[in-house]
Order: structure tokens, then sequence, then C-alpha cells
């Protein structure tokens, strides 16, 4: 959770504090009426700074863990350090004392000697304490805002990556001049609604992948994107291709990830049922599975090259998907690829449910 | 000339496979012999039917295009037209003797123009195979001659 104290700034830190009290002892002493033993405030001051230094290690690590991840629960840490000074104090006091000792300047009994520290440096132990507690939280703090920042640009870049994907993807030859092909042979057939319907889902499908908008949709709004791009490849494939999409209405409104059913959708078409020469049928369907969103892509085309993994997968669109889902979720996700025992593949994602999203349309709409 | 050119079409989507059929049925010299929505079934049609156009597309499941005319043999068909949505794929069509290249989506025009071309081909091919035979014909009409003369 801290991983760089910043151990040579406390060095430098203490050090600095210790070599300036030591300069004013210095002075005070040179002044005229002064009568101070150099020797013995030394043995008794530059101990007690230069202690200081372990404690702050110390105490940056022990209460490290203890910053909450929301506001509110300070009272708690708080509490947690009261213990922790306590420890501290008598420990950085007995030091102190300990070492003048060993430098042979204490006058008197031992125990007396960590009392009479007490009864003078108490509100000092504390301040120190409270500054040192502080810094360590500032640290903290700092590094769970960078890696949060990390975190939301990955996050950026990777969606980045999945638009350009898809967007390639689509742009490829084999889709997009087929594609007008198709609509061209609709032209010639006289079908004009179905022209005008195909380049307006066309139309969609690109916009929805130009577009830099919001990282998430509901989920109704992205199966219609899917269907947009099934509907081509109807027309294009006629009768070689059945597909369907079945939404339980329970998670119509679902907050989803842009593109998370699109890349399986497409693998299914491309690796799936492409390579077959006979017809095949394609199913997505989506509902509610406890805590979870569940999307299943069903397809019955040619099934996973032996030895196949997500990991070692040729295309990008199903790493992609993980590691967007791994940036957003954590480790509350799952993907499976599987096979399915009568032939064809069978691809799952679950994310965690979460109630209505703001429909982009209706944005859209308002803009 | 009369003579009627017979066709086969090979695509794997159904929509361009139409386009292909309204596009040729306007064209009187050519009649549609077979239609293939894929590979292997290409190289059956052709077979059987000994077609003098194959207009053919490239990318198919199971067999492409260029495997099509790997298993035909470069004279099966006297005319190859492929058709398909990718421009790299020309040169490798050129080296497999392919006559023309249709990059779809394409215009009727563009359409009228190869087969334009494609028939003049044919014909050039007919009457170079007439030439060849012409000869034998000659030698046949000459001793059919010398027998009507010794009847």
């Amino acid at each position: 959770m801290f991983r760089r104290p910043p151990v040579a700034a406390a060095a430098v830190f203490w050090l600095f504090i210790t070599a300036v009290y030591a300069l004013q002892i210095w002075w005070l002493s040179h002044l005229p009426g002064e009568r101070i033993d150099l020797r013995m405030v030394y043995a008794w001051q530059t101990p007690y700074f230069l202690l200081w230094f372990p404690i702050t290690l110390a105490v940056w690590r022990i209460a490290a863990p203890w910053i909450p991840e929301s506001p509110g629960a300070w009272a708690a840490v708080a509490a947690r350090h009261v213990p922790l000074f306590v420890a501290t104090a008598a420990a950085h006091l007995v030091a102190t004392v300990v070492c003048v000792a060993a430098l042979g300047q204490l006058r008197g009994p031992f125990v007396t000697a960590v009392l009479d520290q007490m009864r003078g440096r108490l509100h000092l132990e504390l301040l120190v304490y409270t500054a040192i507690a502080g810094t360590g939280a500032a640290f903290v703090l700092h590094e769970r805002f960078r890696d949060r920042q990390i975190a939301a640009a990955t996050l950026e870049a990777e969606l980045a990556a999945a638009r350009l994907d898809a967007l390639r993807r689509q742009l490829q030859p084999h889709f997009l001049f087929n594609s007008l092909h198709s609509i061209a042979s609709l032209a010639r057939a006289g079908d004009t609604a179905g022209v005008v319907r195909l380049i307006a889902g066309f139309s969609d499908l690109l916009r929805h992948l130009l577009e830099q908008g919001d990282r998430h949709l509901p989920l109704d709004e992205e199966l219609q994107l899917v269907e947009r791009y099934l509907e081509i490849q109807r027309v294009r494939f006629a009768d070689r291709l059945q597909a369907t999409i079945d939404m339980d209405p329970a998670v119509a409104r679902a907050r989803v990830p842009l593109l998370v059913v699109q890349p399986l959708v497409e693998n299914a078409l491309r690796h799936g049922l492409g390579p077959r020469v006979e017809a095949g049928s394609l199913a997505v369907r989506a509902r509610r599975e406890g805590v979870w969103t569940r999307i299943d892509v069903e397809d019955t085309g040619v099934g996973l090259p032996p030895g196949w993994t997500r990991d070692t997968a040729e295309g990008t669109g199903l790493r992609n998907l993980a590691s967007r889902l791994a940036a957003e979720f954590g480790s509350a996700w799952s993907l499976d690829v599987m096979p399915r025992t009568v032939g064809g593949v069978i691809a799952t994602v679950r994310i965690p449910f979460t109630g209505a999203a703001p429909s982009n349309a209706a944005e859209r709409k308002r803009a | 000339m009369t003579e009627v050119w017979r066709a086969v079409i090979v695509d794997d989507e159904p929509p361009a496979r139409q386009t292909l059929r309204l596009l040729l049925a306007r064209e009187r010299d050519f009649t549609l012999v077979a239609e293939c929505a894929h590979g292997r079934e290409a190289v059956a049609a052709v077979t059987a039917m000994r077609p003098d156009l194959l207009l053919i597309d490239v990318r198919m499941p199971g067999l492409d295009g260029f495997a099509v005319l790997r298993e035909l043999g470069a004279d099966a068909v006297p005319a190859i037209v492929f058709v398909t949505a990718y421009g790299r794929y020309a040169a490798q069509a050129f080296e497999q003797h392919a006559i023309e290249y249709l990059l779809k989506p394409f215009t009727d025009e563009r359409f009228a123009d190869v087969v334009e071309h494609v028939r003049r081909r044919l014909r050039e091919r007919a009457l170079a195979s007439l030439g060849e035979q012409l000869p034998s014909l000659l030698a046949e009409n000459a001793s059919r001659a010398s027998r009507r003369q010794l009847v």
C-alpha cells in the first residue's frame, strides 16, 4: 500500500533538525553570562532528534494500511493512533535515556531521568508524532491518487483501443465492401426500404464507434448495436445465418461497459460461423444471475482450435475485453470461452449487476 | 454471331449471387448454368458443366477462389473473372489467368464492360481454335471430295 516511503528524505530531515538545534545551543552558549555544559546538552539533544528517524519509518509503515478508502472513517483511525502514540513516545524517551547513559552523561537514576523527560517533553512528543502520522497519510493518499489516475488512464486507453479495433474490423474490406455490395444488391432488386434500413444501421454502428462519449451504456443499447450489426450480416448470409438476441427485461437498463457484447458476437461470426459452409446459428442471451449480469454468446460454428486459450488467442478482441473488465471491476468479473458439447462455442461474460444507467440516446437527444 | 456462352457464378453471399444473376441476365449471349455458394460446389459444377465463363469470389468458407482454380487446373475454364471485396488479390488473380477483376461493390456499367471484355476474349479463342481446326477440316473436306469423285 505504501510502496515508496521517502526514507532518504526522512533521514535528511532529522539530520537537519539535529544540526539546527545544535547550532542554536552553540549560539546560546556564547551569550554573555550563559554557562552551558555543551557536552551534556549535545549528549541529550542529538539522540533525542536522531531517534525520531527510525520512529518515523516505523509509524509510517504501521499506520499506512489504516488510511480509509472512503472519507468519514477518520475517528476510527485516530483511535488506532492513540496506543501507537503511547508506545512510540515511551520507546523514544527510553531509548534517548539509554543513549545518554551510554555516552556517560546520565546523572541520577535511570527511571527518574525517563520520568523527567516525560514531564518536560510529552507535548513535544505529541506534536512530532502528529506531524509524522500526517505526512504518512499524505504520502499514502498521494500514492493512491496517482494509482487511480493511472488506472483511469489505462481504462481510457484500452477503451480507445477497443473502439479502434472494432472500427478497424468494421472498415475491413471483407465487412465494409461486402456490406455495401449487399446494400447495392437490395437497391438493384428494388428493395428501397431495405436499402435505407441497412444504411441507417451501418451509420449507427460507425457513429457509435467514432463517438468519444461515455464509457458506459445501458445493456439494451449495447444490444441494439449488436442487432444493427446482425441485421447487415443476416442480409449478407441470408439463410446461412440464424441469429437471435434474447434479453431479460430485468437487465435492460443494467449499466455495462461499452463494447462488452459486440466483440464476442463478431468473434462468433468471424471465427465460428464464417469458416463453415453449412448454415449456423448464433444466440445472444442476457439475464440477471444473483449479483451478476450474465451475457452468453453461443454459436454452432467450427469450435475452438486445439490448445486454444484466451491469452494466447491471435486476435486482440478478447484480450482487450478481459483487460478492460479487469481495470474496471478488479476481480469481480469473468469471461469464459468454452466449447459446447454439441459443437460450436459459448462465450460467457459476468459483470456486477448495477441498476439503471442514464440513457446515452436520451442525452444525445437533449444535446 | 448467335453463339450463347455458358456461365457459372460462385459467391458465399446470396445477395452477391443475386446481383451477378441479375446483371448477367441482361446479357443476351450469356446463360447461367450453375450458381454455387462455396468452393466445393464450384469444383463440382465446373467439372460437370464445362462453362465458358466463371465469375468467382476469392474469400469463401472451405475452399477459397484460388484453391478452386488450383483444383480445376489452369485451362478448365476459358474466361475467369474474380469478384471480390479486396484489391490486394489482383496480382495473384492475373497470375491465375483471370482476365478481369471486379471489385465489390461495382456499377452496372463496370459489369457490362467486364462482360464485353470477356465476350471479345471468348470470340478470339473460338476463332483461334477454329484456325487450329482449319487444316484438318480442309483435309477432311478434301478427302470427302475425293471420295465423292471415286463414287
